[in-house]
C-alpha cells in the first residue's frame, strides 16, 4: 500500500486515502487480474493512473468485495452486480 | 443443539427437484443478502438460507440430511447419532456460502458436514488443491461515537480455523488488539492484512480480518458520516435576544452564539467540530425553545405584561388573510 493511515498497527480504514496497486487489489479481493479489469471495464471501480501503473482506493476494494459476494451468493454476472452496486451507491450503502 | 429444517428455511417441500431448490434460494438470497438487505435479521436469515441450500443442492447431503432428520421437527433437540462421523459423513470439499464472521456455519451444520468456510481463494482459483489461502473473515464492530472521535485501542474475539493434527481445519478463538482510528465512521470497514483465516499447505497465505464499523447509539448525538447532530434547549429570552452558549461537542463544550429571533428548528453549524478527517465533520445543532414548566410568579407576571404589549401571533405567519 503506498499509504498508511496511522493508526499504530495495521489496521487500515478502507476510504479514499488509502491507495492500493493491482496487485495488492488483485490479492485484497481475491479476484483474478481479468475480473478486476472487467470491474473497471463495468464501472464498478475506477482506477486512478499513477506513474508505475493503477491505484485503486479503499473504498474501491469494499465495492469490489460486495461485487464479488454478489455474483458468488446471488449468482449474478458481472453487469448484474454492476447494476446493483450502482443502486447501492445511490442509497449511499458502499 | 436444535434440528433445523432446511426445506421449511427455504419454503419448499420435501420432495422438491432441485432446479426448485435453486429458484427458492436464489430469491431468498437476493431478499436477505447483508450487502443488499436492510433487515436487521438478515445476517442470521442469510446464513439460514445459504445453509439450507448448501445441503439441499447436494444430492449426496441431501440423502444424508434426509436420513438424519426422519423425525425430526425444526427447533427439536438433536444429536447425531454416535458413529456418524465415524462412518465419514459427505462432508469436507464443498462451497460454502457466507457472511460476516459467521461464514462459519451452524453448528447443527458442522455436526452433520464438518466445517464449511469459504476459502479466500474462491475468486483466484489456479492454485494447486494443496496449497489454500486463508479465508478472510469479516466482523461487526461496534464503537461509540467518542472512541471514533478519539481513537481507541480495543480487544476483540472472533472465531477462526487452524489445521489439526490431521490437517483438517479445527475452529479456534482467536484474540486481538485492534486499533479504532481516529475518525471512523459507521459503515467504513478496518482491514487488518493477514488477521484472517491461516492458510493451508505451504506458501499459503492468511486471509484478512475486515471489521466494519458500526456505531453504538450515542444519548446526545447522532453521526452523519463525519457530521455530528443534536438537538439544543434554548430559552425563550436566548431565542429572542441572542446568547452565547455552551455546545457539548465530542471534543467538549464550545461556545456557540445563538442569533436573536432565533425559532425551534433552526440548524446552526460548529464547523469542524464533528469526527475528525481531511475535511474534518461539522457538529450541527437544532434550536428547540423550551418554556419554563412552572415559572415562578414574577415571571409569570413578565410574561403577562408580554402578552399584553407583544401583538405577536404565530399562527398568522405565512397565512394570508
Amino acid at each position: 500500500m503506498n499509504q498508511r493511515n496511522e493508526t499504530g498497527d495495521d489496521a487500515l480504514v478502507l476510504d479514499r486515502t488509502i491507495t492500493f496497486t493491482l496487485d495488492e487489489f488483485c490479492r485484497a479481493c481475491g479476484a483474478r487480474r481479468s475480473l478486476v479489469v472487467e470491474m473497471v471495464e463495468q464501472g464498478i471501480i475506477e482506477p486512478r493512473e499513477a506513474r508505475d501503473g493503477p491505484r485503486f482506493h479503499g473504498e474501491a476494494l469494499v465495492r469490489a468485495q460486495v461485487a464479488n459476494r454478489l455474483m458468488r451468493d446471488l449468482g449474478v454476472n458481472i453487469q448484474g452486480a454492476a447494476l446493483a452496486i450502482d443502486l447501492l451507491r445511490q442509497l449511499g450503502r458502499v | 443443539m436444535k434440528f433445523k429444517d432446511y426445506y421449511d428455511v427455504l419454503g419448499v417441500k420435501k420432495d422438491a427437484p432441485a432446479d426448485e431448490i435453486k429458484r427458492a434460494y436464489r430469491k431468498l438470497a437476493r431478499k436477505y443478502h447483508p450487502d443488499v438487505s436492510e433487515a436487521a435479521d438478515a445476517e442470521d436469515r442469510f446464513k439460514e438460507v445459504a445453509e439450507a441450500y448448501e445441503t439441499l443442492k447436494d444430492p449426496e447431503k441431501r440423502a444424508a440430511y434426509d436420513q438424519l432428520g426422519q423425525g425430526y421437527a425444526h427447533g427439536q433437540d438433536f444429536r447425531p447419532p454416535p458413529d456418524w462421523g465415524a462412518q465419514g459423513g459427505p462432508g469436507g470439499g464443498f462451497d460454502a456460502s457466507g457472511f460476516e464472521d459467521s461464514e462459519a456455519f451452524s453448528d447443527f451444520f458442522e455436526s452433520l458436514f464438518g466445517q464449511g468456510r469459504r476459502p479466500h481463494a474462491g475468486f483466484g482459483g489456479g492454485r494447486g488443491p494443496a496449497r489454500r489461502d486463508g479465508e478472510d473473515i469479516t466482523a461487526k464492530i461496534t464503537v461509540s461515537l467518542e472512541d471514533a472521535y478519539a481513537g481507541a485501542r480495543r480487544q476483540i474475539s472472533l472465531d477462526t480455523s487452524e489445521p489439526g493434527p490431521d490437517g483438517l481445519p479445527r475452529r479456534k478463538r482467536k484474540t486481538l488488539n485492534v486499533t479504532i482510528p481516529k475518525g471512523v465512521t459507521s459503515g467504513q470497514r478496518i482491514r487488518l492484512e493477514g488477521q484472517g483465516g491461516p492458510g493451508f499447505g505451504e506458501g499459503a497465505r492468511p486471509g484478512d480480518l475486515y471489521l466494519q464499523v458500526e456505531f453504538q447509539a450515542h444519548p446526545r448525538f447522532e453521526a452523519h458520516r463525519k457530521d455530528i447532530h443534536a438537538t439544543l434547549p434554548v430559552a425563550p429570552w436566548e431565542a429572542v435576544l441572542g446568547a452565547t452558549v455552551p455546545v457539548p461537542t465530542l471534543g467538549g463544550n464550545v461556545d456557540l452564539k445563538v442569533p436573536a429571533g432565533a425559532s425551534t428548528g433552526q440548524r446552526l453549524r460548529l464547523k469542524g467540530r464533528g469526527l475528525p478527517g481531511k475535511p474534518d465533520g461539522d457538529h450541527y445543532v437544532e434550536l428547540r425553545v423550551v418554556t419554563p414548566k412552572a415559572p415562578a410568579a414574577e415571571v409569570k407576571a413578565l410574561y403577562e405584561q408580554l402578552r399584553e404589549k407583544e401583538a405577536f401571533d404565530p399562527r398568522s405567519e405565512g397565512v394570508k388573510a
